[in-house]
């Protein structure tokens, strides 16, 4: 057996019992090997101080400080829940109140408004001031009196045009 | 009363299931992190905050494995995210150990023996911490804790060959790192 082979075993013997042949052909190649012998060694030395046990106990009143501290993580775990759903719920409900007045307003019918009388002769293209120039070109009172009471009663029936 | 109906309990609010699911693995949680950080109360600590994170995740165990693989798995993460964080990446030098309290006297043998195995013991543990993370970490479940290939299959969900891969190139990598610890003459033939 050569080294690499026999080292290679050694490894492999670490985690249990080699077959009984190669246990014999590992050992008879390790006792007239110095280097393969050493590998031996050091890993049964290394795994040794590994396993060694002396494991300490956990320190005292283990569950009545874990208790206090859950205690504590609920209730700081509380706090952030609520913190982490409010900074969602700001922004989501901005958004509602947005979409609601949105169709609110594109929804809701179209008020009909009347037009002005001047707006309604501009938009027939006739002046809307030569009428009151007739006004200030009458003379007596009473007929002023008269034309604004009619100008009034004439009012062209005219509505925006809404989309 | 079985782990699973303790886990119910537990899950409706029982503090008391709680502190019994607790009771029964404290020493294995708190010896798994004992055995990588090696220091009492920093385990205990450890200990603590993998049981804390339990009770935490208790909702999201749907019994697909047994309790106590998913809370190895909980515990080996957290105490590899502590070894990250720590980093405790510190080359080992021998004067560390040399300039240890000299034993001269010839009288007390057995206590310069035990003085020895325990840095011995130290220096080992010291040279496992400067090894990559993967490495600490499947060692000390094998070598330390003992846990066998199908145990660390699950905790770790690696495949058993990655298991075995892993494991051989962790001893190799401790071993040449050892050393300058290691009586004996040279250096032996690497494979």
């Amino acid at each position: 057996m050569r080294c690499k082979e026999a080292q290679k075993w050694i490894l492999r013997s670490l985690d249990g019992a080699l077959p009984a042949d190669i246990e014999k052909s590992v050992g008879d190649h390790a006792a007239g090997c110095a280097q393969c012998a050493k590998v031996r060694r050091d890993y049964a030395e290394i795994l040794g101080r590994l396993k060694a046990g002396g494991e300490p106990e956990p320190l005292p009143y283990f569950w009545t400080r874990l208790e206090s501290r859950i205690r504590e993580e609920e209730r700081q775990e509380t706090g952030t829940v609520w913190l982490r759903w409010s900074r969602r719920a700001i922004p989501v409900s901005l958004l509602l109140i947005g979409f609601f007045i949105g169709a609110i307003a594109f929804l809701s019918p179209a008020i009909d408004e009347e037009m002005g009388q001047a707006e309604a002769l501009l938009l027939r293209n006739a002046n809307p001031l030569a009428e009151t120039n007739t006004l200030f070109d009458e003379q007596k009172n009473e007929d002023k009196s008269m034309m604004i009471m009619f100008a009034g009663n004439e009012q062209l029936p005219s509505r925006r045009y809404r989309p | 009363m079985e782990d699973k109906a303790l886990i119910e309990e537990a899950r409706n609010g029982s503090h008391e299931a709680f502190e019994a699911i607790v009771k029964r693995y404290e020493k294995k949680v708190f010896h798994l992190a004992y055995g990588f950080v090696q220091d009492r109360a920093a385990a205990d600590d450890l200990a603590q905050e993998i049981f804390v994170k339990v009770y935490f995740s208790l909702s999201k165990f749907h019994f697909r494995s047994e309790f106590g693989t998913w809370l190895y798995r909980i515990a080996v993460n957290h105490i590899k995210d502590h070894l990250r964080k720590v980093s405790r990446r510190k080359e080992v030098s021998l004067e560390e150990f040399e300039n240890a309290p000299p034993v001269a006297d010839d009288q007390v043998k057995e206590r310069e023996k035990e003085l020895d195995d325990d840095l011995k013991k130290k220096a080992v543990f010291r040279v496992l911490e400067t090894l990559p993370q993967k490495y600490q970490v499947i060692l000390t479940l094998r070598d330390v804790k003992g846990f066998s290939y199908e145990e660390i299959t699950r905790i770790l969900k690696i495949s058993p060959g990655t298991v075995d891969s892993r494991l051989h190139r962790a001893r190799k990598m401790l071993r040449k790192k050892m050393a300058p610890f290691l009586g004996g003459e040279g250096e032996a033939y690497e494979m």
